[in-house]
């Protein structure tokens, strides 16, 4: 019995690889043009995250720094979420720029962004000149802003002409910080740490235990790391979009990983079982051309 | 669609599927996508710089002569070009900038790392105690002692290294699991594009 299966199992492994991709293909496929409407979850970070933004009073600035570019393209569902959430808080957005594809990538967030419609530039939101991602960068810009970023990247004007930016010196001077960069932690030690600047980090899902990490320490007071936490801000906001979509398709290849994983377990396990001598990892004999 | 976001996604549309063809085998038609990837982040690069450099000069210029001390930089920085002049001395003063960024840098890197990552991380996160910031701190200093090589555990001590393993483990695994999400993530975020991406071009796509 446990021999058939074994051998059954060791067939499911010898299939051809391409079949696994292309089911994938179709697992992810199906759920984007036929949604299922599978039920999504709040976390605590993004529920934080959120409900931080309703305190902070009307009127008041957020420094959204952000790295996004051509292969984010993809990935703008937590940025829409948040922004469309700040606006609704009626906040102004200072956007610091990490790279020079960020300012086109924030004006197509911007675009699409249901409450950012009839939001005036230089007065409800402006972006700064790019600011190359470094850590001597990220130290001086917090502590002297229009020192650092002395003019915007859209209309090349001096920062001091915008009424957005007055009153703005240091990092110490905005009510909300968003820390939307690669990696992330060069904003944690040279801004939010040192100028304890509330923030809220978006990044990808294998960032989560980093976070809980910094928000256990007071680093940052939420965050929405990938598509999972999207989605559950766009439930919240009452707005399903893109990141409710996918997350029927996280769902299902997810499922299918997991499935892909416990066969491939069985298959080794059940192996060992049926000849205790024989090693779980395979050798490759080279001279006999083996891969 | 202006022309160049037209472009980008002719392009886009062309180039994913000639990428994700190497899942089944390395072929002519992903090496060709490879390359001209190559050769455009190549470009984007160099452009990235240029417009990196004219907004550094720009800044500079419309602030004034207060700012004219920044002016500086250019040359000490064009020096690392002299590492394509032949000749011993010439090179040496190209490694200048070079030590110079790289001292600046760790000197602002670790004040942050002490004060943010070691002081405010890990004190803050202990504080207050409570079963769960217990257990942070149990595994912080049993991840700690795995890495401590000066002495030989003996022991009790073997059985905090044994444990500093497992911790360290535990922290593999959910890192390969929330890495694998990232991927399914990342495939179904390009398959959404695809699928908006021809939708913007007239095809009916349902969903």
């Amino acid at each position: 019995m446990s021999k058939n299966i074994s051998k059954t199992l060791d067939r499911i492994q010898s299939i051809w690889h391409g079949w696994i991709y292309i089911i994938l293909f179709v697992l992810v496929i199906i759920p984007l043009v036929n949604p299922i409407g599978l039920g999504i979850g709040i976390g605590r970070l993004e529920k934080l995250a959120f409900d931080y933004v309703k305190t902070i009073p009307a009127g008041s600035k957020v420094l959204y720094y952000t790295n996004m570019a051509s292969w984010t393209v993809g990935n703008t569902a937590p940025t829409i979420a948040l922004v469309e959430e700040l606006y609704r808080q009626n906040l102004k957005i200072i956007f610091v720029p990490h790279g020079s594809e960020a300012p086109n990538m924030i004006q197509r967030v911007l675009a699409v962004v249901p409450s950012a419609t009839g939001k005036v530039y230089g007065t409800d939101w402006l972006i700064l000149s790019i600011l190359p991602d470094l850590e001597t960068n990220q130290a001086q810009f917090a502590n002297d802003i229009p020192g650092t970023s002395p003019s915007d990247s859209l209309q090349k004007k001096p920062v001091s002409t915008f009424p957005i930016m007055t009153g703005i010196k240091t990092a110490r001077d905005v009510a909300l910080g968003v820390n939307q960069e690669e990696e992330g932690s060069q904003y944690i030690r040279q801004v939010a740490g040192p100028y304890g600047l509330k923030t809220i980090s978006i990044h990808g899902v294998d960032k989560i235990p980093t976070h809980a990490a910094w928000l256990e320490s007071g680093l940052i007071v939420g965050a929405i790391d990938g598509v999972p936490a999207a989605a559950a801000y766009e439930v919240m906001l009452g707005m399903p979009r893109e990141a409710s979509k996918q997350m029927d398709v996280m769902s299902f290849t997810v499922l299918y990983a997991l499935i892909l994983l416990a066969i491939g377990n069985a298959a080794v396990i059940m192996r060992r079982y049926a000849n205790p001598k024989l090693s779980t990892i395979t050798t490759v004999d080279t001279k006999k051309g083996g891969e | 669609m202006t022309w160049d976001i037209t472009l980008g996604t002719i392009f886009g549309l062309a180039l994913i599927p000639m990428m994700i063809s190497y899942v089944f085998k390395e072929n002519i038609v992903y090496q060709v996508a490879e390359r001209t990837a190559l050769a455009l982040e190549i470009t984007y690069s160099l452009s990235a710089g240029y417009i990196l450099l004219t907004s550094y000069w720009n800044d500079i210029m419309r602030a004034g002569p207060t700012q004219y001390i920044f002016l500086i930089w250019l040359p000490i920085g064009a020096m690392i070009l002299f590492q394509t002049v032949r000749g011993r001395k010439m090179f040496y003063y190209s490694r200048l900038p070079m030590a110079l960024f790289t001292g600046v840098t760790v000197g602002v890197l670790l004040r942050g790392i002490i004060y943010t990552g070691v002081l405010q991380t890990v004190v803050g996160a202990i504080k207050p105690i409570d079963p769960y910031n217990i257990l942070y701190l149990v595994t912080f200093i049993f991840g700690i002692a795995y890495f401590m090589y000066a002495f030989k555990y003996r022991g009790i001590f073997k059985a905090s290294n044994y444990i500093g393993l497992i911790v360290i483990m535990l922290y593999m695994g959910q890192l390969f699991g929330t890495t694998a999400l990232k991927r399914v993530s990342s495939i179904s975020d390009t398959m959404q594009w695809i699928l908006t991406a021809l939708k913007s071009f007239g095809i009916p796509i349902p969903g």
